[in-house]
């Protein structure tokens, strides 16, 4: 029984010190609190991954969305050689009206 | 029981279950201030009935007790519960007596119960339920419980 007024004595104490502990206001306790930094950072975080997400989603179905009527066309420029007969007029010269190249330097090789 | 029953009652419990809550978490304030918010929340959330089969502080203690030590794991996940000590030794003072840290050397259960019938004034029945125990296993760390801070009592008082 002694023991027993020893202990309640003990509590009797700690309740006296624990009324200097400070108790919060129901209603503070009971209000959300301020999200702590760190899962601000986490919600930010998500959120840009959830943008960048989408924007590439809406980008793939953009370039899904292809009008199945639609032609392309590509402009081709193929050169093709100008058709002429010209070879086929095949000139013979005449063994008689051949003339050296260097005839005019027999004629007027002064002038050279 | 609606929201309106719910919250009257928790005001009416707060001052007791703040204590309680800071009792849980090795006596700091703010994670018990923290813990508190999160047990208002889960029974204004719906998310903890009262089932109304014991009396509402029983109820509401043994949330808190619970909540507490799912709180504790989370941030202490690699230290043992029973050898976390969050008593600021930073401010000890040799000459006052430190009720908080004496308690703290009794094992997590007998502090407990100890607690809750000494300070909370519980009757052993109703500490059973807040410690999810069986009511001889409550008498046994009651007693032994008695007889340890009897000893850590002497002796700090031997010591001074």
């Amino acid at each position: 029984m002694n023991d027993d007024k020893k202990i309640e004595s003990f509590f009797e104490q700690l309740r006296l010190a624990d009324k200097n502990v400070h108790v919060p206001a129901f209603e503070e306790i009971k209000s959300p609190q301020k999200r702590p930094i760190g899962s601000l950072l986490r919600l930010g975080i998500a959120a840009s991954l959830l943008i960048l997400f989408g924007v590439f989603t809406l980008r793939v179905n953009q370039k899904e969305e292809v009008d199945p009527h639609f032609t392309e066309f590509l402009p081709l420029s193929i050169e093709i050689e100008s058709i002429t007969t010209n070879s086929l007029i095949k000139t013979v010269s005449n063994i008689e009206e051949w003339s050296a190249p260097s005839n005019s330097l027999i004629n007027h090789y002064h002038e050279w | 029981m609606d929201s309106k029953e719910l919250e009257q009652l928790l005001k009416v419990y707060h001052k007791d279950a703040f204590y309680w809550a800071r009792q849980c978490c090795h006596y700091d304030s703010e994670e018990a201030k923290e813990v508190l918010q999160i047990v208002y929340l889960k029974i204004l959330e719906g998310k903890a009935k009262f089932g109304g089969k014991s009396n509402f502080k029983t109820w509401l203690f043994s949330v808190i007790r619970f909540t507490s030590i799912d709180s504790l794991k989370k941030k202490s996940s690699f230290e043992s519960l029973d050898n976390l000590s969050l008593v600021d030794n930073d401010s000890f003072q040799e000459n006052v007596i430190h009720y908080e840290h004496l308690l703290e050397k009794l094992s997590e259960r007998q502090h407990k119960v100890l607690l809750l019938s000494f300070y909370h004034g519980m009757p052993l029945s109703e500490i059973a339920e807040v410690m999810n125990l069986h009511i001889g296993t409550v008498r046994t760390h009651y007693e032994r419980g008695k007889a340890s801070l009897k000893q850590i009592i002497e002796k700090e008082q031997n010591e001074r």
